[in-house]
């Protein structure tokens, strides 16, 4: 990929098979999932004979696992037969680009049981607030990682939510409390407290992450950062060079 | 007297999303498919609660949640003809983690016929509060493809904006809030020019004309410090800032003629002030600024809907307790 003058990859999660959807909220597949499964294995000519086997035999405790890691299977085999030179899992394994690495770190805990942030519509996200300083935990993906290896010879890509879009997505309870002490104008307490959170978040799980990952044999890693287009410009050049961040943004 | 009021959308209630959410995916809850009557039903309960709420906390003007929304831009248009609301187009709501779905302009703007649900004027009676784009924000978050000039837009959007307000002030509206996110938030953009300023400040001079009711002109997700002097001159009786981004420092040069709605709750954290800290705010405050209480209004900076219920009602227990505290004392 580092000697072609357009890699090619996709950037964002691809859309869950139904018959995977099927099994991961605990239904039969319906005639249409498997209508659906024979249409794809045939579009990318792929043997799935085991995996309706799997999907029309009797229910395993194994079966979450196996579906999720033919549905990766699937994944890597439409961007290979698409042609781009970096492929990746589609974030199969993963429930949502913020929740999932929240719900990892130590640090962070979930505000309510339920997502009860309207998203738009009848969707809703679920914020975490943020009590103590994150720490490491295990680093996440590994496994995904080693998984979609194991399944492809191409350049496996695997994308990150960056710190900054954790920290503004959170609630940021601990650094702003431990600020308070200091009765910094609100203004003022709230930018240094998102930046010292940002900055532990980059410095302690995040940078953790991608040290394993690394080791694990990644070539390439995507840092996905929504939150960058309106807030990182609040940062000053110091914080942003600590972050990565080392382009003018403006 | 320091007066308290909420700032604009609340979160839906644990129940009103599962039922919600069943109704629109043809789900069952406890062994039944909700019906749309059952989503309305389910709708009013929680806005007559919150209400409920708000009185015994005695929050002056009582807003219903806006829960039926996703911001209050669509809000708007739906009181609009010459605009259509598709189902897609999805654009982020400023820096949040959450979006609108961005309105249409096709033909001329005109405020329709009073068309039901916007706000829930027969559970809030009378002495409520209304919140609604200003002009300026309004023309900048839809997308213009029939006057193709923002400016002209806005001016449209005013007319039609003076009916509306004179439909909820004959609805038992007392409190309009027009939100102008757009004026201070602008990331990556210069800041308004006078002349600019001026042409927002007309069309808010044609929506506020002719009313009886109180307009406060909001602003939040930025600091507002940059264009309070020129803010200070828009025929608004009051000004809405968002102290969690606005630093008194530059404020303080000022001296106020006119209320100020203070956002001293933070919408978008999790952290319940306690009514002490709410209390020493309000008090550094008017200190700060050299203001009485009776130029004092208390609020969330913004929209509680960035919170889950539990914590957004807790904030505005806390709000009201605060105010009430700082009543007492005054007596």
């Amino acid at each position: 990929m580092k000697n072609k003058l357009f890699p090619t990859h996709e950037i964002g999660s691809l859309k869950k098979p139904s018959w995977y959807n099927a099994v991961r909220k605990g239904r039969p597949p319906s005639e249409a999932d498997l209508a659906e499964l024979q249409r794809w294995s045939r579009l990318l000519n792929l043997d799935s004979t085991p995996l309706r086997k799997l999907l029309t035999g009797r229910s395993t405790s194994a079966l979450k696992r196996e579906t999720l890691q033919w549905a990766v299977r699937f994944a890597l085999k439409l961007q290979e037969k698409a042609g781009l030179d970096a492929v990746w899992d589609g974030e199969f394994w993963r429930s949502e680009m913020y929740e999932d690495p929240v719900s990892r770190i130590p640090g962070l805990r979930f505000t309510a049981s339920y997502r009860g942030v309207l998203a738009f519509d009848d969707n809703y996200y679920r914020p975490a607030e943020c009590i103590t300083r994150p720490k490491k935990g295990p680093a996440l993906y590994v496994d995904e990682l080693k998984f979609a290896k194991s399944q492809t010879k191409r350049i496996v890509k695997v994308p990150l939510t960056d710190p900054h879009t954790l920290a503004t997505w959170s609630y940021n309870i601990y650094y702003l409390r431990k600020l308070d002490k200091k009765r910094l104008d609100p203004k003022q307490a709230r930018y240094e407290a998102k930046r010292d959170f940002t900055l532990d978040l980059a410095k302690g799980p995040l940078r953790h992450t991608l040290r394993e990952l690394i080791r694990a044999g990644a070539e390439a890693i995507q840092l996905d950062a929504p939150a960058a287009i309106t807030d990182l410009r609040e940062f000053d050049e110091a914080t942003l060079k600590q972050l990565g961040y080392e382009l003018p943004l403006y | 007297m320091v007066e308290a009021s909420l700032t604009g959308m609340h979160p839906r209630s644990e129940k009103l999303i599962k039922l919600r959410s069943a109704y629109r995916w043809g789900k069952a809850v406890e062994g039944k498919i909700p019906s749309q009557a059952d989503v309305e039903e389910a709708h009013n309960r929680d806005a007559a609660e919150l209400i409920t709420r708000q009185r015994n906390m005695g929050l002056q003007y009582p807003i219903d949640g806006l829960l039926r929304w996703n911001s209050i831009i669509e809000l708007a248009a739906h009181n609009l003809s010459g605009v259509e609301i598709p189902p897609t187009n999805l654009r982020r709501w400023f820096n949040t983690n959450t979006f609108y779905h961005k309105p249409i302009v096709k033909s001329e703007l005109r405020f329709t016929e009073k068309r039901p649900h916007v706000f829930h004027a027969d559970l809030l009676g009378k002495e409520w509060k209304a919140v609604l784009p200003g002009p300026y924000t309004f023309s900048r978050l839809v997308e213009d493809a029939h006057y193709c000039n923002p400016d002209a837009l806005m001016a449209a959007y005013a007319e039609a904006l003076k009916l509306l307000i004179q439909e909820l002030e004959q609805q038992g509206c007392s409190y309009v809030q027009l939100d102008e996110p757009s004026l201070v938030f602008r990331p990556m953009m210069k800041p308004l020019s006078s002349d600019e300023l001026s042409t927002v400040r007309e069309s808010w001079r044609t929506a506020a004309s002719g009313r009886a009711v109180h307009v406060n002109l909001h602003t939040y997700f930025e600091d507002a410090s940059p264009l309070l002097l020129q803010l200070l001159d828009f025929p608004a009786d009051s000004l809405g800032i968002d102290f969690q981004e606005t630093g008194t420092a530059a404020l303080k040069e000022y001296s106020f003629t006119k209320p100020l709605a203070c956002g001293i709750v933070d919408a978008r954290n999790s952290l319940v002030e306690t009514v002490r800290d709410l209390r020493r705010r309000v008090e550094w405050l008017m200190d700060e600024l050299n203001v009485s209480s009776s130029m004092v209004r208390i609020c969330p900076n913004t929209g509680l809907r960035y919170l889950p219920r539990r914590i957004a009602d807790r904030k505005l227990e806390n709000l009201g307790k605060a105010c009430r505290e700082l009543e007492a004392e005054e007596r």
